[in-house]
């Protein structure tokens, strides 16, 4: 694989170009004509499609559209480019065989092929959802490394230090990453697993400095730290910087990377390659063990709507198949807790990527953008449907999801904000309220009279 | 004394100002307005004073402006400001003893007075100055720590990582730094000296992001990191963000100061006053556990020109009076290595700043403005000279460093700069070269033959 010194090195010596003329003349263009080419075609009757030959067309155009458009360095406003050769030595080159965490909770990462019998990886949290007080933070991490599916846990972020907003870039944000990383491992020893792995040092960071901060204090080597890309394939020296330190501190990274559909990606087709390109994308330029994609759609804010939830099937089929490294999809739904809609977009988007070779990471509510509405239950159901739908063919699986959507696609553009965590469960057991169990009774009733088969009982039962 | 928080919480919620109106309404007026108060007056002839009165009154100024003025944060264009109250509270604090370094090479960092017979600290290196490689890096740091006057390292910064010019803010600018540190440390156990600190994390590092990153694999709890302020009177966050961390790291900070005389701070006098003001700024907002200062010419760029010398003395004597919090003074000359006009210079403010009571970091050669002109020796002559005049009498000091000014000060606007350091010294063995040897031993004799200095130590370098 090229060397970070390579990447860097092109970083700072790559083709000028403006970012208008990278995005319009370079990305747009060389996109719409890849989606043509390869005859990818959106199906909105199979947001979860089945056929490979799709998902092949869509990896092989996902790699002679990178090795064409490059990355873009916005800092140097130059172009990282890469060969279609160096791209496949970077897959053949790529971390295998990751293990997470420590001693008694170390444990590997599976790598998963579409309709794989193995359970997917599940990492339950907040995925950086914002709280907006130390309290908040420590029982919601304690109940997320409680629950029986967890293998890894992605902290919320901190909006508030001793009551104060955190302002990006100030001193704040050093002491918020400092003690977002604190808490978070307060909060796995507090539930007997004090080597679980964190899965995005560090949630609060918005500037390298932050997240180095954070990571040099309290970071482990089990942990990971989640550095991202942003739309489209586009990376800056803050970032780089990240990754520079991390290969230092010979941490992993969960290379993050969000297109956004109906940005300049265009449709779901062009949203779907370009998520796939980012598999190499992360493995290159962040230098990732982990490939951490999301898709959200530009209007909603979600990733639960059926085109969506289609690019990112088609998307991890396409990876999958081709890539030993794991995908662990990440997702925002619309809907807050304690509203039965958050489930069920949660049971929509997790069935239709595990079902696709991929593994989780459940998950933010209500958008992840208003502060303390998230709760255990979203991501505690999303890995029972993740166990559940493990091993289901597609096909079926595609069955549940439509009816999933179905249920919830028209009030996505209104969506029911719910209750904070500290009004729908207690802080100190940890334990959900009569309103929101009646919910997940009712949402565990409804899947499994679509076909989902639970593993277990009831966890809060 | 109060906490970070609170700085922090003012800096955010501060009166706000403009940046223009910070410096020309407020600092500008109000310390000249000071120098005219407290009859703060320079003397050209005196470029060692000895009037403890000035002193004083110097630093009752020094204390007026910075709770007149408070601290200027340009990020959020608010001033940080403090009461009277508070700023008694920090002076009276109760600090306890101030400790660097680990094993054999740990220390207690002196509070020295004018005239004191205390040795001072000598922290001993290139105060930043840039080298080419990391070879040069490693080879330095080895030869710096050989002196056994040396108490705490200043490590070179880095320009280059694998021969490419390292760009700031880029990844480049991490790897250097963490280099810097992986070098430096490397480098005291070669020297056999690995518990020596390390007191300006991270020299190649720009930016917060990279100091955090550098300070990772080389600063430890009796290390420093140096932070600095901006002229005059000017914290950013980035300056913060680094503060922060070294806090919750338990690492000291080295806060630097250097206040330009002929900028925003204007003549001798007014220059004197805010480097006494800095001494707050550094307790207070910067969490110093030492003063770090260099009062340096805005169009010379060093600190050995006579008016600079006195603005160095008079706030030594001022600071060391009346502050708990020490300073280790920095210095830049003018001219370059192998030169015999670098080491007067450096004889001349090591003098000035150890007899008004302050220790020593020597040192920046041809203004630490070249890359590798830098060597070894200038700073193991420093830490000579500095236990050479400990106890030596202001006046009699005077005259010394007024024959020295003498012998260069017509000089400085067209220094020598020397040559580079793979020219006159051998990276492997630390071996200087014959004619280097020479330019020193004369020097060095010189200022024994005409200034009667007692050097207590045989030379490595003779």
């Amino acid at each position: 694989m090229l060397t970070y010194q390579e990447i860097t090195h092109r970083a700072l010596s790559g083709p000028i170009m403006s970012e208008k003329d990278y995005d319009l003349k370079r990305f747009v263009r060389t996109l719409r004509r890849i989606v043509k080419k390869y005859g990818i075609q959106y199906n909105p009757d199979t947001p979860v499609p089945w056929q490979d030959d799709l998902a092949d067309r869509v990896w092989q155009a996902a790699l002679e559209f990178l090795s064409e458009v490059g990355a873009y360095c916005v800092d140097s406003e130059r172009v990282i480019e890469f060969s279609q050769a160096e791209l496949e030595q970077a897959l053949k080159d790529a971390p295998q065989d990751v293990v997470l965490g420590e001693g008694k909770d170390a444990r590997p990462v599976p790598i998963r092929k579409p309709e794989d019998e193995a359970p997917p990886w599940c990492s339950l949290g907040a995925a950086g959802a914002p709280v907006d007080s130390d309290e908040v933070f420590l029982s919601l991490m304690h109940a997320y490394a409680e629950l029986p599916y967890t293998d890894s846990v992605p902290t919320p972020s901190l909006t508030r230090v001793n009551g104060r907003a955190i302002v990006a870039g100030s001193p704040l944000e050093i002491e918020g990453c400092i003690r977002t990383a604190r808490l978070a491992k307060e909060a796995v020893r507090r539930a007997g697993r004090p080597g679980l792995c964190i899965a995005n040092f560090v949630a609060t960071g918005v500037c390298a400095e932050g997240h180095i901060a954070g990571h040099a204090m309290f970071g482990g080597p089990g942990d990971l730290m989640e550095i991202g890309a942003f739309a489209e394939m586009k990376t800056n020296f803050d970032i780089m910087s990240k990754v520079s330190y991390m290969e230092s501190a010979g941490c992993r990274i969960l290379g993050e990377s969000g297109p956004v559909l109906g940005g300049y990606c265009g449709g779901p087709e062009g949203t779907a390659v370009t998520l796939t390109a980012y598999h190499l994308f992360v493995l290159l330029v962040l230098r990732a063990s982990l490939h951490h994609p999301f898709c959200v759609h530009f209007g909603i804010q979600t990733s639960t709507p059926r085109d969506v939830i289609w690019a990112r099937a088609v998307a991890n089929q396409a990876i999958t198949r081709h890539s030993h490294v794991p995908c662990i999809n990440v997702g925002i739904i619309t809907a807050g807790p304690a509203t039965g809609m958050g489930l069920y977009e949660t049971a929509a988007w997790i069935a239709a990527t595990v079902a696709s070779g991929g593994s989780i990471e459940a998950t933010g509510a209500a958008q992840s953008t208003h502060p303390d509405y998230l709760s255990p239950m979203e991501p505690l159901f999303a890995a029972e449907v993740a166990h559940a739908v493990a091993g289901m063919p597609r096909q079926e699986v595609n069955e549940i999801v439509v009816k999933l959507v179905e249920r919830y696609q028209d009030r996505l553009s209104d969506p029911p904000l719910g209750k904070r965590y500290q009004e729908c469960f207690d802080l100190d057991t940890r334990r959900p309220g009569r309103e929101v169990l009646d919910y997940y009774l009712q949402a565990r009733h409804d899947l499994a009279e679509m076909g989902v088969a639970f593993e277990d009982e009831p966890f809060y039962v | 004394m109060i906490s970070f928080r609170d700085v922090v919480d003012r800096a955010l919620d501060g009166p706000i100002t403009s940046s223009k109106d910070f410096d020309l309404r407020l600092l500008v007026r109000t310390v000249r307005r000071l120098a005219k108060e407290y009859d703060v007056q320079y003397d050209p002839e005196t470029p060692v004073s000895g009037d403890d009165e000035l002193a004083d009154r110097i630093w009752q100024a020094g204390v007026e402006l910075f709770l007149e003025v408070g601290v200027y944060v340009p990020d959020t264009e608010r001033r940080i400001t403090f009461s009277r109250d508070e700023v008694e509270l920090a002076l009276a604090y109760n600090r306890g003893p101030i400790l660097f370094g680990s094993g054999v090479d740990r220390r207690e960092f002196p509070l020295r007075k004018p005239e004191d017979p205390t040795p001072p600290w000598c922290s001993l290196g290139a105060g930043g100055g840039a080298v080419s490689s990391e070879f040069h890096l490693l080879s330095l740091i080895r030869e710096y720590a050989r002196n056994p006057l040396c108490w705490s390292i200043t490590t070179p910064s880095l320009t280059h990582v694998d021969g490419r010019l390292i760009v700031a803010g880029s990844p480049l600018e991490v790897e250097g730094s963490i280099r810097n540190m992986v070098m430096g440390r490397e480098a005291l156990r070669q020297a056999g000296r690995p518990g020596l600190p390390i007191v300006n994390g991270v020299a190649s590092a720009a930016h917060a992001s990279s100091h955090i990153a550098g300070a990772g694999f080389g600063i430890g709890p009796t290390d420093a990191m140096e932070i600095g302020a901006h002229h005059e009177m000017r914290v950013d966050f980035d300056s913060l963000n680094k503060v922060a961390y070294t806090l919750s790291r338990g690492s000291q900070i080295w806060a630097e100061n250097g206040v330009i005389l002929g900028g925003m701070a204007g003549g001798p006098a007014t220059t004197a006053i805010v480097t006494a003001g800095y001494n707050l700024l550094d307790m207070l907002v910067l969490r110093g556990s030492t003063q770090h200062p260099f009062p340096i010419h805005f169009d010379l760029r060093t600190t050995t020109t006579r008016d600079t010398l006195w603005v160095r003395s008079v706030a030594n004597q001022a600071i060391s009076r009346n502050s708990w919090l020490p300073v280790a003074n920095l210095g830049y000359v003018g001219a370059g290595p192998t030169t015999e006009m670098a080491l007067y210079e450096t004889a001349a403010w090591v003098t000035a700043a150890v007899v008004s009571g302050g220790s020593i970091e020597a040192e920046g050669v041809a203004k630490n403005a070249h890359v590798d002109y830098t060597s070894p020796v200038e700073p193991y002559f420093a830490s000579e000279i500095a236990h050479a005049v400990v106890g030596m009498r202001r006046q009699e000091a005077n005259e010394v460093v007024k024959a020295l000014l003498d012998v260069y000060e017509a000089r400085l606007p067209d220094a020598p700069i020397g040559v580079r350091l793979q020219d006159c010294m051998n990276l492997e063995n630390g071996e200087i070269t014959p004619e280097y040897r020479e330019v020193y031993s004369k020097v060095r004799q010189e200022m024994t033959a005409k200034f009667g200095l007692e050097f207590k130590y045989p030379s490595i370098y003779l």
